[in-house]
């Protein structure tokens, strides 16, 4: 399915408001709250569909989520490196895969090489460190910083990055891989419900 | 021969090659590569399209030339040295191993011999060596003392007819690799104190270009190399992967070691001669 973000809350919404949401759930969340558990559901979702790429060695669903961003590339001056500022943290996802691609924007094909946040001191000593062209780069919370191998001049950056549902505006457009919409509805809904109450009567407290 | 072209008739006189286009095909694939060739085309075997691998898998094939180099295809690298006054000189830093050490004759390396039995001598005095080369006469005390490597001559008046008769390894001059030092020791006399060394490299340096033939170890290597140490991953898989490693430099070398049907009549015809009979 291939809708707003503002829509499938809308339709959830809808949802647990009438048809078959539970009775102690219909009609008592507000937006607000249901984009926060749409966010943890769909995290969940994007996990899965990389578990999936994983599993049959195919990521095409997985770049369905992807956004692209060009950022301007700044200057850390305690550090002495360069970075850009994402937008957002991206969905923690194994081996950093959310962040699918950095480059410079009109060279793709010069794409920079992700690393690890503390492979720099390996790298460091060893050939690839000296010898190689690529400029590589690594995450820090909502920065990525680059390497001294960055291109002279380069003042932009294109990443392309698997983002939340909670940085989406609501006019984004959301795409749920097939196989995937009922599950949506209804992880939102179980999510939402209040656990069974425990019948006090069942509970031994009684010392024998 | 008249009705031909006064250009046909010169191409046939001069036996020259045929006419047409002599130039090679436009839009062959290069033969020489780079290293980051070897992980790209990897990495599509793989079909992995993100660069996240890319740094790991680049020291791997880093490694794997490096191995070839010692083991499969050395990198032959000559290093035009002048010698000190002690007798030293120090080693590139990409040395492994040498194939010629020798002094510069005439356009060819005419080598010098080796002599284990050189005492290593790495004294220093304010970071100079000190060390005096050992000459006897003007020649190399190890050995005979008398024979000339090069043809017969006049010395002092003398004629001195070319050695007869006398085994190998007798030289003007001698050397002793001293590697954990990184320097040569020489003995005897250098012309001109100017020494050729064609060593063994490791071939791997900024810009460095691998040939295609190297591709395939290359890239069984480090299909190998980056799950060898997953413990994860099965002894089988790593066993199977290992074994087309070695298939593929066992073909690396079948390819190193071939010969065209003219050399083998080269080295064939070498050892025909005539000699004079009674």
């Amino acid at each position: 399915m291939n809708t707003t973000k503002e829509q499938l809350i809308e339709l959830v919404k809808r949802k647990l408001a009438g048809g078959d949401a539970p009775g102690s759930i219909r009609g008592v969340y507000s937006p607000q709250e249901i984009e926060k558990y749409l966010d943890m559901v769909f995290d969940d979702m994007i996990y899965q569909t990389w578990v999936s790429g994983y599993k049959f060695n195919d990521f095409s669903q997985v770049d369905n989520y992807v956004k692209t961003f060009t950022l301007d590339i700044k200057y850390d001056s305690d550090r002495d490196e360069k970075y850009v500022q994402l937008v957002t943290q991206p969905v923690p996802l194994p081996n950093n895969f959310s962040i699918r691609q950095v480059s410079p924007p009109k060279n793709q094909g010069g794409s920079f090489a992700f690393v690890d946040n503390t492979s720099q001191p390996i790298f460091t000593h060893l050939e690839v460190g000296n010898i190689g062209d690529v400029c590589s780069c690594y995450i820090e919370g909502q920065r990525i910083y680059f390497d001294d191998k960055l291109p002279v001049g380069l003042a932009k950056a294109m990443v392309k990055m698997i983002v939340p549902f909670s940085s989406l505006k609501d006019t984004d457009s959301v795409t749920i891989p097939g196989g995937n919409n009922a599950t949506i509805f209804m992880k939102v809904c179980e999510m939402m419900q209040k656990p069974p109450k425990v019948n006090e009567d069942n509970m031994v407290t009684k010392q024998v | 021969m008249n009705d031909l072209t006064i250009h046909e008739q010169e191409r046939l006189l001069y036996n020259l090659p045929p006419d047409g286009n002599q130039t090679t095909p436009k839009g062959q694939l290069a033969a020489m590569v780079p290293l980051d060739y070897v992980v790209y085309n990897l990495q599509n075997d793989m079909q992995d399209y993100s660069m996240q691998q890319y740094q790991r898998l680049l020291q791997i094939v880093i490694n794997g030339v490096k191995q070839l180099r010692l083991y499969g295809q050395p990198a032959i690298q000559v290093y035009y040295a002048q010698i000190n006054e002690a007798g030293i000189i120090k080693l590139p830093p990409d040395y492994l191993d040498y194939s010629k050490i020798g002094i510069f004759i005439h356009g060819q390396v005419v080598t010098l011999s080796v002599n284990n039995a050189m005492a290593l001598n790495r004294a220093q005095v304010c970071s100079v060596d000190i060390r005096t080369m050992y000459k006897d006469n003007g020649f190399a005390i190890a050995g005979i003392n008398d024979g000339y490597y090069f043809s017969p001559h006049y010395f002092g008046g003398q004629y001195v007819g070319g050695l007869y008769g006398a085994g190998g390894g007798f030289n003007t001059a001698y050397f002793r690799i001293d590697k954990q030092a990184q320097q040569i020791q020489f003995d005897g006399i250098i012309r001109a104190g100017q020494v050729v060394i064609e060593y063994e490299s490791t071939g791997v340096s900024h810009g460095t270009l691998i040939p295609t033939e190297l591709i395939e170890p290359l890239k069984t290597w480090t299909d190998w190399q980056r799950l060898e140490r997953d413990d994860r991953v099965a002894l089988s898989v790593k066993q199977d992967k290992r074994q087309q490693y070695a298939n593929a430099v066992r073909d690396l070398r079948s390819f190193n070691n071939k010969f065209t049907k003219s050399q083998y009549l080269d080295c064939l015809y070498r050892h025909y001669k005539q000699s004079p009979k009674h």
